[in-house]
């Protein structure tokens, strides 16, 4: 299992459209892929997990993946968070 | 799909259209039953008083012609008078067939003409108003653009919904599911959509390809008649499409809507109808979902969109959160 930290970039942070990026990106993975704020800890490929969290601009993520995948998996997420800032900027 | 059009309609159709609407024009046959096999090619119809008063430029004698009161006066009177010059060149055009309102006959003359040259002459009690109402409105329909499509539908709170997808996906056993529910069956298998003219611009409606009946064939178990299983209730002629949805085997690389942020359109003789792909795999109830996709029209068409509600309230949340 491994466990990296993500910060959100985007202006609106993880609202639907994101949300439903993250999911399909962790969808093509085999790992269980978790993110936890603070105290919640959800399941990534859930698009209304993701929502739960709200997790605005500027939040910190912890990101763990487990499973065969799982440096594929935390390198594609991260770069959806963090590079792409889900294409929305 | 192709786009298909009516060019012709026999003469005689006419009288069989009357027929399987139980003689609502009430059509008779005056004479030249030998122009029964002429053919109409488009859904106008002409009042031919200036013609028959020998004025003949633009005369549009491909039409439909009808006689009214006015016009069956004229000829009466110009028959009476032996002025039979305009009546003998308004028989030499190529006429497809003429139609005489209000019960009124004809002069024996002018019959006569018309058996000469294989000109139909029908004739019905109603009034040329009444008439012409009825009459556009059945030609509109049966010159209307269409398309066959290869699928089922169904009308789900009033909105039609067209049901497409490879045979044995499970098309015609939704179709059942939905009628179980309370929905009403259009057609199976085969459905005939076409393009009909509105007040507001066009609308497409659908309907069966043919007049057999309300069968559904269901594998493993047979035809089914709709209307002795379920009632005439659930029955209806035809329903104007405002979606289509696709049922497809589950495919991992086809990107699914999930949120139904924004609206999938397809195109069908030249209209965008709103259009989901619904996977199928098992556990999931495809009759349900289809019955929400129908509901979930009715919201968008009053402006609602779930998703975006939610979009909107976790982002109002998350600013507020920041905040504090």
């Amino acid at each position: 299992m491994k466990v990296i930290e993500v910060c959100i970039k985007n202006e609106y942070g993880l609202h639907a459209r994101p949300a439903s990026l993250l999911a399909n990106t962790a969808s093509q993975f085999q790992s269980n892929i978790t993110i936890i704020k603070d105290e919640k800890e959800v399941n990534a490929k859930s698009i209304m997990n993701l929502l739960l969290l709200a997790a605005g601009k500027d939040t910190v993520l912890k990101l763990s993946a487990d499973g065969p995948d799982e440096d594929g998996a935390l390198s594609a997420i991260k770069e959806l968070i963090e590079v792409r800032k889900f294409d929305e900027e | 799909m192709p786009e298909l059009v009516l060019k012709k309609l026999k003469v005689s159709e006419l009288l069989k259209i009357d027929e399987t609407k139980n003689f609502l024009l009430g059509l008779e046959i005056l004479g030249g039953v030998t122009g029964l096999e002429k053919e109409i090619e488009g859904p106008e119809l002409n009042r031919p008083g200036l013609s028959l008063a020998g004025f003949f430029e633009h005369f549009a004698y491909k039409r439909i012609q009808v006689f009214g009161k006015g016009e069956a006066a004229y000829i009466n009177a110009s028959v009476e008078n032996k002025n039979l010059d305009s009546i003998k060149t308004f028989f030499d055009y190529d006429i497809p067939v003429c139609i005489v309102t209000n019960g009124l006959d004809l002069p024996k003359y002018v019959i006569d003409l018309a058996n000469n040259k294989g000109i139909a002459i029908f004739r019905t009690h109603l009034s040329s108003e009444k008439f012409i109402a009825l009459m556009t409105t059945i030609l509109s329909d049966l010159f209307a653009p269409y398309e066959i499509f290869h699928g089922n539908f169904v009308s789900i709170y009033n909105v039609g919904v067209l049901i497409i997808g490879s045979s044995g996906i499970g098309k015609s056993e939704s179709v059942l599911g939905l009628v179980e529910r309370g929905h009403k069956f259009v057609a199976d298998d085969m459905v005939k959509i076409k393009k009909m003219r509105t007040p507001h611009g066009f609308e497409l409606k659908g309907g069966p390809c043919a007049d057999y009946g309300p069968y559904i064939e269901i594998r493993g178990i047979g035809i089914i008649n709709v209307s002795q299983y379920y009632g005439e209730g659930r029955l209806l002629e035809e329903e104007r499409l405002g979606l289509v949805i696709k049922l497809a085997e589950w495919d991992q690389t086809y990107d699914y809507d999930r949120l139904g942020l924004e609206e999938r359109y397809i195109n069908i003789l030249g209209m965008d109808i709103p259009y989901k792909e619904i996977p199928v795999t098992s556990g999931r109830n495809i009759p349900l979902l289809i019955e929400v996709a129908a509901y979930r029209e009715i919201m968008r068409r009053l402006g609602y969109n779930s998703a975006v509600e939610l979009d909107k309230k976790i982002i109002d949340f998350m600013k507020k959160d920041k905040s504090y």
